[in-house]
């Protein structure tokens, strides 16, 4: 009696490929190839020949289901951006604060907002029991005009001076001040209206009279091209400052008599009286503006 | 010895910050930085001294108006 050969009359599942054992047409592995894992039917039968090389199915085999790479972030940091360089996925970690998201040719890039006004820095003493804060790198000639905010709740005055393109401290008494002040002295109801003036100094103020532990000595001062280095340093200070019984509101202008560009300030206490918060508390901004 | 706080904003509005000691010619400097605008020198005493002597000639010119027959309020007015 003749006998026919139907073959498998269903798929096998033979499990995972072994490189030995003799497979035949539908039996059905699994085999992970270049790290993608796929499933394959064969479709020859077939001994020793791996389903697929470097992605590629062997004559033998067929796929089933093809897998897929599995994903690995390139994101390490909090704030890391993804995103595609010119080769695949990468991390675009993230800008300091302040800065904003610009296009670049193929890419793009952080950068420190450059409109018409931009916020130059901020910040506060630094650390407690401090007697002198220096605010560095602040001026350049991307901005024409600058103004510096600073608050200060100390029974105390503040004076600044000025560093030069090369950070160093300008002492030499070349500096020269002269204002006017509105006093209000709230124990006897009076008010004055006089003026004030200082040569060959090795400072200005930015409020020249003390301010409180609980009313901030507050002073906005002005500069104008601090970078340019064939002019003499000048700037303008309105201020306002209380012990809680006198109030002065005052303005100053300001000049250093050498020809000089500069990068930065120093505010200087009489002793340790810079803090973070509290008593003390010492805050600035600085914010620049295109001309 | 006292302390200085450097904000360098180098890199943008948050500022990268080291605090140190001040070095012995800073500490000095900086005394005498101190004494020269504290006390009898602090500059904004002359201001205040200036201004206490103009309230002393002030009211005694009132009372030598007043001397002269005009009343206290004509006397105030004259002194200005």
């Amino acid at each position: 009696m003749a006998t026919i050969d139907l073959g498998k009359i269903k798929q096998v599942w033979r499990g995972t490929y072994n490189n030995s054992t003799a497979y035949a047409v539908d039996d059905l592995v699994e085999y992970t190839d270049s790290g993608i894992t796929s499933s394959y039917i064969c479709t020859t039968a077939s001994t020793g020949n791996a389903p697929s090389s470097s992605g590629t199915a062997h004559g033998s085999w067929a796929y089933v289901a093809k897998g897929a790479a599995s994903f690995t972030s390139p994101l390490t940091t909090r704030g890391d951006i993804f995103y595609r360089d010119a080769s695949g996925d990468a991390r675009f970690p993230k800008g300091t604060t302040g800065q904003v998201l610009t296009a670049t040719a193929n890419d793009f890039a952080w950068a420190t907002p450059s409109g018409d006004c931009a916020k130059i820095a901020s910040g506060n003493a630094g650390g407690d029991g401090v007697t002198m804060v220096t605010v560095d790198n602040i001026f350049t000639s991307d901005y024409e005009i600058y103004k510096i905010y600073t608050s200060w709740r100390e029974d105390a005055w503040l004076k600044v001076q000025l560093l030069n393109a090369s950070g160093t401290t300008l002492s030499a008494n070349s500096y020269e001040f002269s204002g006017s002040y509105a006093k209000r002295n709230t124990a006897n109801s009076s008010t004055d209206y006089t003026g004030y003036s200082q040569f060959g100094q090795d400072y200005f103020p930015m409020h020249y009279w003390n301010g409180s532990d609980t009313i901030p000595g507050y002073a906005e001062l002005t500069i104008m091209r601090p970078t340019d280095s064939a002019t003499k340093p000048v700037g303008y200070v309105t201020a306002f400052a209380s012990d809680d019984t006198t109030y002065y509101s005052h303005t100053h202008g300001w000049a250093y008599k050498v020809a000089t560009g500069l990068r930065g300030l120093k505010f200087l206490a009489e002793s340790d009286d810079f803090h973070n918060s509290g008593v003390g508390e010492f805050r600035y901004a600085v914010y620049g503006f295109k001309g | 010895m006292s302390k200085i706080a450097i904000h360098d904003h180098s890199n943008g509005p948050e500022a990268v910050t080291s605090v140190r000691d001040l070095t012995s010619s800073e500490q000095t400097a900086h005394n005498a930085f101190t004494a020269r605008l504290s006390g009898d020198n602090d500059p904004r005493k002359k201001l205040a001294d200036d201004l206490a002597k103009k309230e002393t000639d002030r009211a005694a010119g009132i009372e030598k108006l007043k001397g002269l027959g005009l009343t206290a309020d004509e006397a105030t007015a004259v002194s200005g």
